[in-house]
């Protein structure tokens, strides 16, 4: 590819070596634009069906545990329907006939109708376990509580016996 | 010509090779893509079947959310086999056995995010074998008790207790107690948090006049009035519940006979509570009490009483399912006083088994 001149001073593109060069860069550009991302069209029209992530953040622990997990549940329905509002637009950006295109609108507007009910059922859900936020510390107290009830029953029980003797005594 | 010829070859040949490698690339680029797609629509639930599901789970949790609104209703019944060494807190020690029975019932109901509502009822009855002095019925009625959690930091709780205490072999012990109740919580961390209960007695002995201090009795009954303040710090460390706890209370009495049960009380216990297992937990807790008494005096001396209590209680409990629990506990009890009369050292230990509701 490269030859050499006689004095090996001073390097030269052989023909060949300049057809090698030239397919490399032309094969590079290729798989460069291949690669590329597609540019957005700012002057797109808003999407209709936005596709926010579900909502993921540290829940406070309710008082009522049935809370929790019914927030759980609301939460993996919301997520359920985030899937397939996915698919669904990923369907819209092919090549569809129109009667299937809007079929597959109607249904993402199902969708989206159903998802703003239950992310505004999560968001009830959600204050009602934060007004009523559960600790540990109200755990730990809730088990020992029996334990203070037995103590009170046992102090009245000793005071009384107490008193009796010393009554005896006197 | 040759030299010409072959390079020509060979660079035909390195131009194929890499217009092979163009094509492997684009075409290994291409397969990717394609493994990113999301499968075809016909591989997923069609809509009405996803949204019927739905639908059916948040009309199932609206309900279940009226559903907590709801009165509830709880309840325990526990029976006890316990051995005391000294029932009667004698100097001879005479040890005794005796059977307990308790009974409670609790009602609850949620008013508000923050509001709760509850009203208890629980009975006890102690029968011993031998000393049957020590024989009583006791019955609390708490009518109404409220509860505020506004969210994380406070708690804040108000109730009225109403006690009945039956002595059938010692009528004179017998009394009947009204006690409101009011105590706050901080939680200071989720770790830390401090609590100030106070509490107001005022006890009725249904049975038992009160003395005018010259050795009769008056047409009054004996009636106590108690003060009481705990202050209560504590932390949960890796689920173990470690408090400790001071309290003060003085009790008056309309009773004039050396003003015998006028008295300052002054207790601190420390407590420790945590789960060995998920099915066993333990709880220890030791505890200091002086007793002041104002006017009563030591016999042969001038001095005013006082007693120092000294409480060890050791206890388990192993949960056996939701409903059944069964439990072990030693109590240890020492006396010692300014009148040696009045000191004793009483152990029990007893056996609980407890069916919840």
């Amino acid at each position: 590819m490269l030859t050499f001149a006689k004095d090996s001073s001073e390097m030269r593109l052989s023909p060949g070596g300049a057809v090698f060069l030239r397919t490399a860069f032309i094969a590079l550009y290729l798989l460069g634009c291949a690669s590329a991302p597609a540019q957005e069209d700012k002057s797109q029209v808003k999407d209709p069906f936005p596709l926010e992530e579900p909502w993921v953040e540290a829940l406070p622990v309710p008082y009522d545990p049935e809370l929790e997990q019914q927030i759980q549940e609301v939460q993996e329905s919301i997520s359920t329907l985030h899937e397939q509002m996915v698919r669904r637009k990923a369907a819209l950006e092919q090549a569809l006939e129109p009667g299937e295109e809007g079929r597959i609108r109607e249904e993402l507007s199902q969708l989206k109708h159903e998802r703003d009910a239950l992310e505004k059922m999560l968001h009830n859900l959600v204050d009602e376990a934060r007004a009523s936020e559960w600790t540990k510390i109200d755990e730990a107290l809730k088990r020992t509580r029996r334990l203070d009830i037995l103590e009170d029953r046992k102090e009245r029980k000793e005071e009384a016996v107490r008193d009796k003797r010393d009554e005896e005594l006197q | 010509m040759k030299s010409c010829n072959n390079l020509r070859t060979k660079s035909q040949r390195v131009l194929s090779g890499l217009v092979w490698a163009l094509f492997f690339c684009l075409f290994t680029q291409s397969v990717l893509a394609q493994e990113k797609e999301l499968p075809p629509l016909t591989a997923t639930l069609s809509t009405e079947q996803a949204l019927a599901a739905i639908k059916e789970r948040a009309k199932k949790i609206v309900e279940a959310r009226k559903k907590a609104k709801r009165l509830k209703i709880s309840g325990e019944l526990s029976t006890v086999a316990a051995y005391e060494t000294n029932p009667s807190n004698g100097a001879t020690h005479k040890g005794d056995t005796y059977f307990e029975e308790d009974a409670s019932v609790t009602l609850s109901k949620k008013l508000s995010n923050t509001w709760r509502w509850n009203a208890s009822y629980s009975e006890s009855y102690i029968s011993y074998l031998e000393y049957t002095d020590g024989t009583y019925f006791t019955q609390t009625l708490t009518a109404s008790k409220l509860t505020w959690n506004p969210g994380k930091m406070w708690r804040l709780e108000g109730w009225t207790d109403l006690d009945y205490n039956w002595y059938p072999r010692s009528n004179g012990s017998s009394y009947r107690q009204i006690k409101p109740v009011g105590r706050i919580r901080q939680n200071l961390t989720d770790i830390f948090f401090h609590q100030l209960q106070y509490e107001w007695f005022f006890r009725d002995y249904i049975d038992k006049s009160a003395d005018d201090g010259e050795g009769t009795d008056t047409e009054d009954r004996r009636h106590d009035i108690r003060d009481r303040l705990r202050y209560k710090v504590g932390a949960t460390i890796h689920d173990w519940l470690c408090t400790v706890e001071n309290a003060w209370y003085s009790n008056q009495s309309n009773d004039q006979r050396e003003d015998y049960y006028d008295y300052d009380v002054y207790k601190v216990t420390g407590s420790l509570n945590g789960d060995l297992t998920e099915k066993l937990s333990v709880s220890l807790s030791y505890a200091w009490e002086r007793k002041n008494y104002e006017h009563r005096l030591v016999s042969n001396l001038d001095n005013a009483r006082y007693d120092d209590k000294n409480s060890i209680t050791l206890s388990a409990t192993y949960t056996i399912n939701d409903d059944w629990k069964v439990g072990g506990k030693v109590d240890i009890n020492d006396l010692e006083s300014n009148q040696p009369s009045g000191e004793y050292t009483d152990i029990t230990n007893s056996l609980t088994v407890t069916r919840s509701f």
